[in-house]
């Protein structure tokens, strides 16, 4: 009998095929929040979104409803969503500024960098103790180039070493601003599946799935353009490469084969024509052709793992619903400073792929969907082996052709190495005699006070 | 024919598929926006769900009609019913198109899509063109309710 939460059950060692359990065992879902989401750094959101001091938006941390917040200083804290007192949410909106959180249950209030400052008719206490009381934060929050970043565990690396080859693409999509900020000010479509969060994961490296899951796509748009193929950067002949960037993170580079592709899909807007009109008057017609294909996509894809990828003109996060239900976080970036034409070029091609209406993101879903079906026959395998002997490994980081499946052999192997380091003593009835919870010191150190009042 | 007539077949194409005929009814400077924000004013500077010109409209058709669109395959049943029309004088954002009249009526449309049926509510504004038996759609705006909340598949027409 195997243990359900052990890696080593559900892949082989080259992470060349995965069984289908993988994608639905409840069991093996509830290791991975605690062995990888709890352990690793989660993207949480975007500088620009809370820009000024006082700022907050909320959102979750692995189910956790949590304020991600800017305080007087400038320090960003993310912060669980919950009175100390008797439980009640302290911040009910979605995005807004404010110096202190007041539950409106009983008045508790708590400043924006979580402290608990007033509690109503104090007199009704002899000794309580504020400072052990403030709202639960997450013990890490790093900011990389705006990207705001949290780790459920105190003990996790620097974010710069977890970013390790991925930093090199953050960088690219930001600096597309040349010089000038990405702005997530125009809100964040939100797309669900009823399917496991690895098949999102896997997804945005999937170099291979294109021509064929987005056939009508390129079809529409290859009417327009006048190109032929117009998926043919991402064809079988193309020079465009997939790489492994460590701990998981992966790209699809197809910058080398994309040619002006982007430049041509990006006059498919509409009011287009106007805006180029527009923008020749305002941009150096040199930097015009670049300009526009950069609207629509940069020629990478990017996978930070787990929860994070920068595809097109999009941030986008996956969050893991349960085993089986998935929403995906789709946060468009314009640029602040630029000619309005250039934004809304941007907006228009996303728009185009990845709206719940749009030409892309629902094929992928459908594919998620009939992948779901077809876990209810009895083939056990899902194959990730393409590529496996053309992989070219003497070099830093790993590559091998587009269409192979070495993006995702790099993610499913980096899945295995935290599962396994998460991989606790198993009792002879198959339950784990050791909780795991990156909160554990705190929960202790919560229960440690309860006992002391109990006492008392 | 009236326009509420007007409105009323053109939810009876969407609901027969008829798609060809019903891109037939827009003009050539149309606009058929679905804002993200429900209280969006205009949709260049948004984030929209749809924002489309009639080539890109016409795509969205000839994606329905083309055989390939993985995501209506199976396609989905729609039903929808319109509410009261009612005739709009003062519209916030106007398309750059000439119209003649400005209708909106609120909407429930229910999805079938493999055994599953999904409810959709929001409100339609119409800009049409023309008169007596002659209209066309200049532009048309569809507020759904949520369309900021995850949502799935909205490869059919709206």
């Amino acid at each position: 009998m195997h243990s359900p939460t052990d890696p080593d059950y559900y892949l082989d060692a080259a992470g060349s095929r995965v069984r289908k359990t993988a994608y639905l065992d409840p069991d093996l879902y509830a290791a991975e929040l605690t062995r990888i989401f709890e352990k690793t750094w989660l993207y949480v959101g975007h500088g620009s979104e809370i820009p000024n001091a006082g700022d907050y938006k909320t959102t979750t941390i692995v189910g956790r409803p949590v304020i991600v917040s800017r305080d007087r200083t400038g320090e960003v804290h993310v912060l669980q969503n919950r009175c100390r007192h008797r439980g009640a949410s302290v911040c009910q909106a979605p995005t807004g500024n404010a110096r202190f959180f007041r539950c409106e249950y009983h008045g508790w209030t708590y400043k924006n960098s979580g402290e608990l400052v007033g509690v109503t008719f104090p007199d009704g206490y002899t000794d309580i103790d504020k400072p052990s009381l403030g709202l639960l934060s997450v013990p890490r929050v790093e900011v990389y180039r705006d990207f705001i970043f949290a780790s459920l565990n105190p003990d996790a690396m620097p974010l710069l070493d977890h970013l390790a080859g991925a930093k090199e693409f953050i960088d690219l999509f930001v600096d597309a601003g040349r010089g000038k900020p990405l702005e997530a000010d125009h809100g964040t479509h939100q797309l669900e599946y009823p399917g496991n969060w690895k098949l999102q994961l896997e997804n945005g490296c999937d170099g291979y799935h294109p021509n064929f899951a987005h056939r009508s796509f390129f079809r529409v748009v290859g009417s327009r353009t006048g190109e032929d193929s117009s998926g043919s950067y991402l064809g079988g002949e193309s020079k465009a490469a997939a790489r492994s960037l460590g701990n998981g993170h992966t790209i699809l580079d197809q910058r080398n084969s994309v040619g002006d592709h982007y430049t041509k899909r990006s006059l498919l807007a509409p009011d287009a024509e106007e805006i180029v009109e527009e923008l020749k008057r305002e941009v150096p017609e040199d930097e015009l052709d670049d300009l526009l294909g950069d609207s629509v996509h940069l020629g990478f894809n990017l996978t930070v793992f787990p929860n994070l990828q920068l595809i097109g003109i999009h941030i986008r996060e996956i969050v893991p619903v349960s085993p089986t239900q998935t929403v995906v976080k789709y946060t468009p970036m314009t640029i602040d400073g630029v000619p309005d034409g250039i934004n809304q070029l941007r907006l228009r091609s996303h728009e185009l792929f990845y709206s719940a209406a749009g030409f892309g993101v629902p094929d992928d879903s459908e594919m998620f969907r009939r992948v779901a079906n077809g876990f209810g026959t009895d083939a056990e395998w899902l194959l990730m082996s393409r590529g496996l002997e053309r992989e070219v490994t003497d070099e830093q980081h790993p590559y091998a052709h587009v269409t192979d499946e070495l993006p995702q052999r790099a993610e499913w192997l980096h899945w295995a190495g935290l599962m396994r380091a998460g991989e606790v003593a198993v009792s002879t009835a198959g339950t784990p005699t050791v909780t795991e919870s990156a909160l554990d010191a705190e929960l202790f150190a919560e229960r440690a006070l309860n006992e002391k009042e109990a006492v008392r | 024919m009236s326009a509420i007539d007007f409105i009323n077949d053109e939810a009876m194409l969407l609901d027969d598929r008829r798609y060809d005929d019903w891109a037939g009814l827009f003009t050539e400077d149309c606009r058929y926006w679905a804002p993200y924000d429900w209280y969006a004013s205009e949709p260049r500077g948004s984030l929209n769900v749809i924002y489309d010109d009639l080539n890109r409209l016409q795509d969205r058709v000839s994606r329905l009609t083309g055989g390939d669109l993985h995501s209506q395959d199976p396609p989905s049943k729609t039903a929808r019913i319109l509410g009261h029309a009612t005739r709009i004088k003062d519209a916030e954002w106007n398309p750059t198109g000439a119209f003649d009249e400005v209708w909106a009526t609120s909407f429930r449309l229910s999805e079938l899509r493999r055994e599953q049926i999904t409810e959709y509510s929001g409100r339609y504004t119409y800009w049409l063109r023309g008169s007596g038996d002659d209209w066309s759609i200049v532009a048309k705006k569809v507020q759904l309710l949520g369309a900021e909340r995850p949502l799935s598949n909205l490869t059919f027409p709206l």
